[in-house]
This record gives structure tokens, C-alpha cells and sequence, in this order.
């Protein structure tokens, strides 16, 4: 419709005077963010393209030398024969990285989608009191969140001292630095991004359609599963990108939660730029994780182009 | 009567979309002047071109002789009521009616005098200071109408401003803007999908349809003598019966033989659709006969037939019945329950059905 | 009012046998579940920052102590400043692009591949953190830019882009041309129309949007630890570094104090932007 409009427009741009005036202005307004954007995103991408096909520096940076090693590093190490060796280090850091991303995710929306649904059935001023409980941590600093976490699980930490205190339990293994750990800390974080696009779903759906449901018979489960669901899958599948893609990438959990030893891609990227120095296995490293992040942004995106329901494609 | 708008040639199109097809129309001054038809028929298109928003693909738009084309939106003596009022949120009904006035440089005082002169006009002397959030939809819809009216606008535009209210309101605001029109003596020019408001309203009526005027007429004559099967469709209700004609021509008196049974010869100067049918090669044509044009068990009309009740609806005020008549056909007959004349019909009786030749129009079809 | 309501609602759905169909036994547990695994951290935190033993877990006693030596970390003073500084410099920066671009997307005239210029502007919000910081690392190496507090303009205003943008261009969206058609009809100049309807309407998307990215930007942490250095240390990187060194009572202070400040902030912007809905 645009492009028609634009047409129609273009063929009276003699009598239109103003047109190359607006035009201009279109430029000026948008060019401010077509600059940042350009010269601090896109060419940072292209550049760690192109570091990730270069020669580590032993001594920091790259060398630009053309070589794919660092990519296969990511597969395989040298041995003393300077053979080949299939190396699971790296492959095991991806998998739990898209294990721990999901299961948060996951984790997140069996939680998010009664509470959002308690919240929906609230009076108005009990609702926006509830929405902003949500929130108010996501303002919180992130750092801070986290090590309450820390405080919490650590050895003589929160937990334990007063497990230990009511006499339940003595001397027990550390509750930090491990998956589970990540994985509270990683739901803890992101959860509020999952229950406001599933809230939103849910007020938007129209509360005739659950009666009409009962009206025909149905049970609550199956009204459930058969409208409500169904129907709120555009906050879901919201919901789900917003929690999974950030998780791919998180970097604070798996510091601070898994310790140096479980790590997660956030941190190992980390470590190439800041104590490893191996730049060019570091973008290697992005880049596998920028062509995870977009095959399943493409793969949503195709699925979702097809409409769930009639009429309310995402 | 000098000439208010002229519209000369006018097209628009969006892509293969034809809104507007080479219209060209004249609204005189101190006319009620209304756009009808259904939307998407381009008369809004138009009502914005004159405005200013929209730029036709062709044509001229004049204001009293002179040429606005070139004129941006801000510099026409044109003011419009826009669909849902286009109050300004921030500001006092106060400030919405002043704001025009401001920006054509008047006076503090004259403007403060200006906007209680209009809040007087539409009755809202003691809301001046409200915020439009506070107001009622008419009562939106009458400071609309001050903030418009106030620059003493040389020509009005109404953009359907009645849709949004209900049933009893617009009914009433329809009385008002009518008023007001023969009051200020401003050129009202008024879009509206809703037939019955622009009968009501309308000095003369333009019926839009697919981008072409279908008839530009008074609303009687638009009712009593459509120019084509879509205005006699499109307006009030009507019996169609397929016809064949028989004789045709300059001068000649119009024969057509009907499924009635009957045939019919008629003036051709009491048909609109009477240049239309002989440029039309075919001898098929359609007959429109409107229901209330019909009655049942009366004497002295030109043809009479005989039929059997089908189907009764009571409306209160009157009585549709379908009838069918010996020769297979259903006409649709309304009968107004008068206080004298309180017969009514059953199902299945037989009566008489009667009519004028006068009442009935011939169209192509 | 509201709270005693949220009880007498929260009693419905733990207790009573409801035979409202729109009612989930359950759902009402899992919320209240839910709300305290969200808030008890936070209290832990804030109890714990008021305890006068060195060792934090065991409880000796109430202090504030640990708020007086928070409040005379020379570090931490120097964290927030470099954080309150970028932070408002690239709001100025984000906020300021963020709307020249809405209003042209919103209300240019013939404006072609809005849906593309749309994703260029959000393009930080697709792509995880980590691949933006590191990105942004290798630039500004190899254009041997030093300065730490550049570096972190620079890049926080880059990301926060598109958190001012969205809610502006929400605004406008929301917003039909009609006013300012309306304004153009009573004579108002492009000019005047823009100063006297469409900023008035817009600016709580601007004040919305700048809020976004201030906060956006005093809480990054991955982007500001990595390209951080040159001498400026935000505070979320000065926090972390904190948390490294282990757990400590004086942390438990600081980040009660950012907590307060945060709620002090955030909740007038939350009721301005409530009531101007």
C-alpha cells in the first residue's frame, strides 16, 4: 500500500512542491541513526567476520593472515603428533549453553503462564500493582540480582547457615557453581520478559470465548488447552525468543553462579578478548553463536509466517 | 448563486486502485451540499483534496474562482470536522477553538470574544475550561464544529461526523448542523455512507460509487427518479423486476413489457435513466417500483393485479407485505397504518394490488 | 485498598471450591510462589546488609555500619560517577536519534523501506550482548580509540537506540495524524504544528524512552566490562569486581543503596507514564 502510494505520489512530484524539501527532511531525520547504526553495528559485525578468518596473535589481537584454524579449533585439538583429535571441550560448552538456554526457557513460561493468567483475573488497580512488583526488579541492577543468588547459595552462604541452624542438614555440598545454580539464576533474571508478552496475550483474549467454551461442554482443562493456549501462542513464542535468545549470550550467571569450570558461550567468548587473548577463536566463537541465535529467529519466523490461528498470524 | 468548489476532471489513483475516475462537480455557495455513497466509493478522497491532504493524479480543485492545487493544507480558507474530531488531547475546549484563530493572527481580545461567540453558537458556554477527555461524544462533536466554524471558514467540510454517535444523538445533532448551516450561511460540504442523514440534511445530494458520480440531485429527486439501478437500490427500498423493451427512442413514448403481465408506456421526461437506456444496446431493462408506490384494495389506479399475502412484518408505523402475484412474481408493498385505515392483511389472503404507470422507472440494468 | 484486595483474591483461589469457569486451582499457589522466589533475594540482600559481623551469613546484630564505609569507597564513588556520566550523555544521544527517526518513519511524507530502516534501528535488540561487546571491542581497537569513557559513550548509545525508539515510535503509532491534520487545517504551519501538537503528545514517549535507555545503560554490564578500561569502571563492572573478591557485608550496603535509588527513580517514572496513558 505504501509503495502504491508512493507511486501516485512520485507521478505528481511536478506540481507537489514541497516534495524535495520532505524528501530532505526524511534523510536528516533518519541519517543520525542509519550512522550509529552503520559504523557500531554493522561494521563490528563485518570486522568480527573477518578476525574470526584470521591467525590468532599469541601476543593479543590477530594477524591477518587468512586461516579457518580458528573455527577448527572449536572441533579439534593437536596432539604431540600434531594429529588431528576430535575435542569435546568446546562442543560440550555449546550443548550446555542450548540446554540451559531452553530448559530456563521452558522452566520460565510453566511459571510465567499461571501467573500471568492470576494477574489477568485481577481487579484494574491490583493488576498495574501486580505489573510493577514484575518489573520493579528488572530495573534492579542485573549484577546485583545475581549475587544475591551468590549470597544465597554460596557455602556458609544464606541457604546453608540456616539449614544448618534449624538442624536439617550439616556440612553439605556446594549449592554454587554448577548447572542447577545457572539455571535458578538464569530463570531469576529473565523471567519477568516472559509473563508481560504472555499477560499481554491473555488481556487481549476475549472473555466471552472461555464462557462460550463451558457453554459447549467443555472442562476447564480442555478449555485450557483447546482456547486459551492456542490462543495466547503469539505471547508465548514472544515470550520464549525474548527469554532463549539472551540466554544464549548471558555471561553474568555463568561467571558468578557456575564458577570458572561450567561455563556457558557468553563466558568462554568472554575469555578469548579478556584473559585468553585468542581474538580470532573468540569471533569464531560470536559467530557460531550469532548463526545459532539467527537460524532460530529464521526458524520461528518461518513458522510463525504460517497463521496459528485464522486471522491472527504473529 | 456563484460557485463555491469547482471540481474539474478530477482522478486519483492508488496503484491499479482507481479511487477517483474524472469527476467534476460544482457546490454552490450557502449550499448543504453531501458526498454519498459506500465506502471505498472515493468520496472521502475527495472531501480530502479539497482540504488539502490528498493531492489528485489530474484535475483542477477551485475556491470562488481561484485555483487551490497549488496551496498547502494550512493556507485554505477551508476548514474540516474531521470523523472523530481531531480534538487536540492537551488543550481546553477554550484553547482548541482559539488555536485557529491564533494562527491567523488575530487579536487576543478579538479571539476571546470569537470563542465565546462560538461556545455560545453550540450551547458550551459553561465547559470552556474542561479538557475534551471530559466531554461526550455530541459534545466533542459540537466544539469540533466551534473550532471549525470559528475562522469563519469560506466552505465546511464534514467528515461523516456523525458516525460515532448513537441513534437518538445523531438524530438530534442532525437538526443542529442544519440550523447552524442556514445560520452562519457557510458552505457545508458533508461525506456520510448514511442515506437517511443526507435526505434529511442535503440541499442537493451526490452519489459516489467505484469513483463515479451516480447522480448529483436534489434528495427528492434522487428518491422519486434514480438515474440507475444502483442509486434506486442504494436508496430506500424497491421492488426490481426484469423487463423487455419494446419501443425506444427520441421523442417516442417508452413501451416495456413487464412479467406482469402487463405492458407499460411511459413519459419518457419522468425517466433519469431514460439516456442511459438508449445508448444501451440491449432491450433488456429493469423496472423499479418503490413499495410504499403500491397498495392493496384500492380503486382508481392505472394497473391492477391480483396476489396472495406471503409474508407480513409489522414496524409500527407500517406493514411490509410481500405479495405474490398470479404471475409468479414477489413484490414487496408497504402500507402505512393509518389511525382511520387500520386493515390489515393475513397470511395468505388474496387482495388486490394496485399502482400508478406514473410511479414507476425503468432502468438498465 | 489494592493490597487487601490482591488478599481477599489470593484467599479465592487458595481456599474456595470456585466454580468460576474461568478459575485454575493452582495458579493462585503458583503466583504466590512465584512473588516470593522474585522478591526474597532482594530481602535477603537488604537484611543482610544491616548486619555488623564481618562473616555475612551469621547474624550478630543490627548496623549501619557497612553504609557509612559503602558511602567512603572512593571506588565506588568514581564507578557511579562514570556510570551517571555516560549514562546521560548517551541518553542525550540515543533519546535525541531515537525521535528524529520515529518522526520521520511516523509521519515523513513518501518515507520508503520503513519496515527496513525499523530493523537497522533495532538491530541491537536481535543479536545476544556478548557478540555486540566483542564487535565493538575489535573496532575500537583497531581504530586505537584510548579513552575509556568514549569508548563506553559510544557504545551504550549505539544499544540503547532502540529502547528509546520503541516507545516513542509507540506513541506516534498510537497516535492518528488526524491532529496534526487538524491543526494544518486551522492554518497551523508544518512548523507550529510540530511545536504546538506533536511534541506536546509525544514527549511522555520521550520522556519513556529516555528513561529506558538510562537505565538500560546504568545497568550494562557485559558490553561496559568488555570494552571498559582506559581508566572507567562502571558501577555494575565495579560491583561485579566486588562480588569476585567474595561475598561481603559492605556489598550487601552498596547494593541495597542502588536498589533504593532505582526504586526512587523508577517509580515516579512509572506513575507519570501510567497516569499520561
Amino acid at each position: 500500500m505504501n509503495q502504491i502510494i508512493n507511486n501516485a505520489h512520485k507521478q505528481n512530484a511536478s506540481i507537489n512542491k514541497p516534495f524535495n524539501l520532505r524528501l530532505s527532511w526524511n534523510l536528516i531525520g533518519l541519517m543520525p541513526a542509519y550512522l550509529v547504526m552503520f559504523f557500531l553495528m554493522i561494521i563490528p559485525l563485518g570486522i568480527i567476520f573477518y578476525v574470526s578468518m584470521m591467525t590468532s596473535d599469541p601476543y593479543g589481537g590477530y594477524e591477518a593472515i587468512f586461516s579457518l584454524e580458528s573455527y577448527q579449533q572449536i572441533l579439534f585439538t593437536y596432539d604431540w603428533d600434531d594429529n588431528l583429535n576430535l575435542n569435546f571441550q568446546y562442543l560440550i560448552i555449546i550443548a550446555r549453553t542450548l540446554l540451559l538456554a531452553s530448559a530456563t526457557a521452558i522452566i520460565c513460561l510453566l511459571i510465567s503462564f499461571p501467573v500471568a493468567y492470576f494477574i489477568s483475573r485481577q481487579s484494574n488497580s491490583t493488576k498495574a500493582l501486580l505489573l510493577y512488583l514484575i518489573t520493579l526488579p528488572f530495573w534492579v541492577s542485573m549484577v546485583i540480582r545475581v549475587y544475591a543468588w551468590v549470597l544465597i547459595l554460596s557455602n556458609d552462604g544464606v541457604l546453608e547457615s540456616s539449614l544448618t541452624f534449624l538442624g536439617l542438614t550439616s556440612g553439605m555440598d556446594s549449592l554454587l557453581y554448577n548447572n542447577n545454580a545457572m539455571l535458578v539464576g538464569m530463570v531469576y533474571s529473565y523471567i519477568p520478559l516472559m509473563i508481560l508478552p504472555i499477560y499481554a496475550s491473555i488481556e487481549k483474549l476475549d472473555a466471552r470465548l472461555t464462557e462460550a467454551a463451558s457453554d459447549l461442554y467443555s472442562t476447564r482443562l480442555s478449555t485450557l488447552t483447546k482456547i486459551i493456549l492456542p490462543l495466547c501462542k503469539p505471547g508465548i513464542v514472544a515470550g520464549f525468543i525474548l527469554v532463549f535468545v539472551p540466554c544464549l549470550g548471558t555471561v553474568l550467571e555463568p561467571m558468578l553462579l557456575g564458577g570458572g569450570k561450567t561455563m556457558m558461550m557468553g563466558n568462554l567468548i568472554q575469555n578469548q578478548f579478556s584473559i585468553a587473548r585468542n581474538w580470532s577463536f573468540g569471533a569464531s566463537l560470536a559467530v557460531v553463536l550469532l548463526i545459532i541465535v539467527m537460524l532460530f529467529l529464521m526458524w520461528n519466523a518461518r513458522k510463525s509466517s504460517r497463521p496459528i490461528v485464522e486471522g491472527s498470524a504473529v | 448563486m456563484s460557485i463555491a468548489i469547482k471540481i474539474n476532471n478530477i482522478s486519483k489513483s492508488y496503484g491499479s486502485y482507481q479511487a477517483l475516475n474524472n469527476i467534476s462537480l460544482e457546490i454552490k455557495d450557502n449550499e448543504f451540499f453531501t458526498l454519498l455513497g459506500p465506502s471505498g466509493c472515493g468520496k472521502t478522497t475527495l472531501l480530502r483534496m479539497i482540504a488539502g491532504f490528498e493531492t489528485p493524479n489530474a484535475g483542477v480543485i477551485q475556491l470562488h474562482g481561484d485555483d487551490i492545487q497549488s496551496l498547502a493544507a494550512h493556507k485554505r480558507r477551508v476548514n474540516t470536522v474531521f470523523q472523530n474530531y481531531a480534538l487536540f488531547p492537551h488543550m481546553s475546549l477554550e484553547q482548541n477553538i482559539a488555536f485557529g484563530l491564533e494562527m491567523i493572527g488575530w487579536g487576543k481580545d478579538r479571539i476571546q470574544a470569537r470563542v465565546d461567540e462560538m461556545l455560545n453558537l453550540v450551547h458550551m458556554t459553561q465547559f470552556a475550561k474542561r479538557m475534551p477527555s471530559a466531554l461526550s461524544g455530541g459534545q466533542q462533536q459540537r466544539i469540533a464544529l466551534a473550532r471549525t466554524l470559528a475562522p469563519e471558514p469560506k466552505v465546511l467540510l464534514l467528515d461523516e461526523p456523525l458516525s460515532a454517535l448513537d441513534l437518538k444523538l445523531r438524530q438530534a445533532m442532525r437538526d443542529e448542523l442544519q440550523q447552524l448551516q442556514r445560520n452562519t450561511g457557510i458552505t457545508f460540504i458533508f461525506v456520510t455512507h448514511d442515506q437517511e442523514e443526507a435526505l434529511a440534511m442535503s440541499d442537493r445530494i451526490c452519489i459516489l460509487a467505484n469513483g463515479d458520480i451516480q447522480q448529483l440531485s436534489t434528495p427528492a429527486e434522487i428518491y422519486e427518479n434514480p438515474a440507475n439501478k444502483f442509486v434506486a437500490d442504494f436508496i430506500g427500498e424497491t421492488n426490481f423486476l426484469n423487463v423487455d423493451v419494446i419501443n425506444k427512442g427520441k421523442d417516442q413514448p417508452l413501451k416495456v413489457k413487464t412479467p406482469l403481465g402487463v405492458d407499460l408506456e411511459l413519459d419518457p421526461s419522468t425517466q433519469a435513466g431514460f439516456n442511459a437506456l438508449i445508448e444501451n444496446q440491449s432491450c433488456h431493462a429493469t423496472l423499479s417500483l418503490r413499495p410504499e408506490k403500491i397498495s392493496i384494495n384500492s380503486d382508481g389506479l392505472d394497473i391492477n393485479l391480483e396476489g396472495r399475502i406471503t409474508q407480513r412484518t409489522y414496524m409500527g408505523g407500517y406493514t411490509h407485505y410481500t405479495v405474490h402475484t398470479e404471475q409468479g412474481q414477489n413484490l414487496k408493498v408497504s402500507k402505512r397504518n393509518h389511525i382511520s385505515n387500520n386493515i390489515s392483511y393475513g397470511i395468505n389472503e388474496m387482495v388486490k394490488i394496485g399502482f400508478l404507470q406514473s410511479s414507476v422507472r425503468v432502468l438498465t440494468q | 485498598m489494592s493490597h487487601s484486595n490482591n488478599q481477599n483474591a489470593l484467599m479465592r483461589f487458595i481456599t474456595a471450591k470456585n466454580k468460576d469457569v474461568k478459575h485454575y486451582p493452582g495458579f493462585g499457589l503458583i503466583s504466590v510462589a512465584f512473588f516470593l522466589f522474585l522478591y526474597l533475594p532482594i530481602l535477603v540482600v537488604i537484611t543482610y546488609s544491616f548486619n555488623s559481623n564481618k562473616i555475612v551469613s551469621v547474624w550478630q546484630g543490627f548496623s549501619f555500619k557497612w553504609y557509612l564505609s559503602a558511602l567512603q569507597n572512593e571506588g565506588l564513588m568514581n564507578a557511579v560517577q562514570v556510570s551517571l556520566t555516560v549514562a546521560t550523555i548517551a541518553t542525550i544521544i540515543a533519546t535525541s536519534v531515537a525521535t528524529a527517526a520515529a518522526l520521520v518513519l511516523s509521519r515523513g511524507k513518501e518515507v520508503k523501506h520503513v519496515k527496513l530502516s525499523e530493523t537497522v534501528i533495532n538491530l541491537p535488540l536481535m543479536l545476544p550482548e556478548i557478540v555486540f561487546a566483542v564487535a565493538i571491542l575489535i573496532l575500537f581497537s583497531q581504530l586505537g580509540l584510548q579513552d575509556g569513557l568514549t569508548k563506553l559513550i559510544l557504545a551504550h548509545a549505539c544499544f540503547c537506540i532502540p529502547f528509546a525508539f520503541l516507545p516513542i515510535r509507540a506513541r506516534l503509532q498510537g497516535m492518528t495524524n488526524n491532529l496534526e491534520q487538524a491543526a494544518q487545517d486551522l492554518y497551523a504551519n508544518p512548523w507550529i504544528t510540530f511545536k504546538r501538537i506533536t511534541l506536546p503528545l509525544i514527549l511522555p514517549g520521550i520522556f519513556a524512552g529516555a528513561m529506558l535507555s538510562f537505565v538500560i545503560s546504568m545497568d550494562d554490564f557485559i558490553t561496559s566490562s568488555i570494552v571498559s578500561g582506559g581508566g572507567a569502571t562502571t558501577l555494575p563492572v565495579y560491583i561485579f569486581s566486588l562480588v569476585k573478591q567474595g561475598v561481603s557485608p559492605e556489598l550487601n550496603a552498596i547494593s541495597t543503596l542502588i536498589m533504593l535509588v532505582s526504586l526512587l527513580l523508577v517509580t515516579p517514572a512509572w506513575m507519570i507514564s501510567k497516569r499520561n496513558k
